[in-house]
């Protein structure tokens, strides 16, 4: 190092480092009269951009969907599906029923969409919009949660959905599963709701960018199947 | 067809700053760097304890839009997860990644719609009723000359050129090293060097009347 400059520029590497100055910049700066000036300031600059520039705490229930949108992910090694026949939990009367109700799926989401009530609808919104859904358990009163849909990415979240843990069907555990159905196609089953911390329940679905279709969610035999066995407690369209 | 009317989560404007997280330890960064390259889908929640923050803020300084900036850290911690077999500790670490690809990402959102990147530091927030950074309250501070010198020092980051208050705001928000700044802004190290002298010299000047009464 032959300028004065250079000298400094190691000093202030030193203090972002944390480990201070070696003994030889220190010692250049401590006999350099211009550099020794500069000694006390950089110092005081250092400790206030380190005491001031502090990371902001992003919303709590942004952590929820970055996981939800993991777990949903065409690479994650974890979706919660499964193909027909494999699961134990499900009979063939089961199956038959499944098969049946793929049509009625998307029916029963439109309707649940004419409603006005218990569904919401996205498809005109150009940015990241966020809406209630209501969510109807059979029997049930009418609980609430968040869908916010980010049409540039193709990404659509659930939040915040007040329900309570999935009842058991025929003595198995049960799961809540989302569905992407695309217009005029069959419901493409995309991994199930997890429950949070606080024990709301969250969850994403990417769907195609150009296209347009519905989301829904329905109660499935853990861990997931292939086509739908039971009508949708929500749905929304994007 | 009555539509439910859109509602805004007041969560989106839940803004506050709060003290660092402290940073784990070396061993627990490297554990969880490689439970990422093996696919456990766990580590990606102990990533984003450690560093959805400082993604986050970033993604917030860029964009100055908390919906726009958590919509990003989503892509950001989603690319993360299907490009995890390109990481490769040997050429820097995880946090480095994540702000090349936060940087990145949000440098293409703001080409896109051709606006001017706004600092997230600034005083004047965009809309009026968000400040974007918390500047100290010296009447509330157990040493108020700090406080009053944090926030002068705050206030002088506006009339750094651009180029000098990223690689300032990078350097001290993410705690990067000069070698993981000229990675991170893709420019040599040189240049770093450079630009932190520069900007440490427009802040003196700036600051030159205070700094000679505090001392």
């Amino acid at each position: 190092m032959t300028t004065c400059a250079e000298w400094e520029e190691e000093y202030l590497e030193s203090l972002a480092a944390g480990s201070g100055p070696s003994l030889e910049v220190l010692a250049h700066m401590e006999s350099c009269p211009q550099c020794h000036l500069l000694l006390q300031k950089d110092r005081q600059i250092h400790d206030a951009l380190k005491e001031g520039v502090r990371v902001v705490p992003p919303p709590a229930a942004l952590k929820s969907r970055v996981l939800s949108s993991i777990q949903t992910s065409p690479s994650a090694p974890q979706l919660h599906v499964m193909t027909e026949g494999s699961s134990p939990a499900r009979s063939s009367r089961q199956l038959h029923r499944g098969s049946i109700l793929i049509a009625r799926l998307a029916a029963a989401a439109v309707i649940l969409l004419a409603s006005g009530i218990s569904a919401v609808n996205l498809a005109r919104s150009s940015s990241v919009t966020n809406a209630a859904v209501a969510l109807q358990l059979p029997g049930e009163p009418v609980t609430y949660g968040i869908v916010q849909v980010h049409p540039a990415s193709g990404i659509a979240y659930l939040a915040n959905a007040s329900l309570p843990a999935p009842t058991p069907i025929e003595g198995h555990a049960s799961e809540y599963e989302l569905w992407y159905i695309p217009s005029g196609g069959v419901p493409i089953p995309k991994g199930a709701l997890v429950e949070g911390p606080d024990g709301q329940w969250h969850g994403a679905v990417r769907y195609p960018v150009q296209g347009s279709g519905l989301i829904a969610i329905t109660v499935e035999p853990a861990p997931g199947t292939m086509k739908p066995t039971s009508l949708p407690i929500a749905a929304a369209r994007v | 067809m009555s539509e439910v009317d859109v509602v805004r989560s007041s969560s989106m404007a839940d803004e506050h700053v709060i003290e660092q997280a402290p940073q784990s330890g070396t061993g627990e960064l490297d554990a969880l760097a490689a439970a990422l390259r093996d696919g456990q889908p766990s580590a990606v929640e102990g990533i984003y304890d450690e560093y959805g923050g400082l993604v986050y803020t970033i993604a917030l300084r860029f964009l100055d839009s908390p919906e726009r900036a958590e919509e990003l850290v989503q892509e950001v911690f989603l690319a993360m997860w299907e490009r995890r077999a390109s990481f490769d500790p040997m050429r820097g670490t995880l946090k480095s990644w994540l702000c090349t690809m936060v940087r990145s990402r949000a440098l293409d959102m703001l080409r896109a719609d051709r606006r001017r990147p706004r600092p997230a530091y600034s005083l004047d927030s965009a809309d009026g009723d968000r400040p974007a950074m918390e500047i100290p309250d010296p009447s509330r501070a157990s040493d108020p000359a700090a406080v009053v010198e944090t926030r002068a020092v705050l206030s002088a980051l506006d009339i750094l050129p651009d180029d000098q208050r990223e690689t300032i705001e990078l350097m001290y928000l993410a705690g990067l090293s000069h070698s993981e700044l000229s990675g991170v802004l893709g420019i040599p190290l040189g240049t770093v060097k450079g630009r932190v002298r520069l900007a440490f010299a427009k802040l003196r000047q700036h600051l030159g009347i205070h700094l000679e009464v505090e001392s």
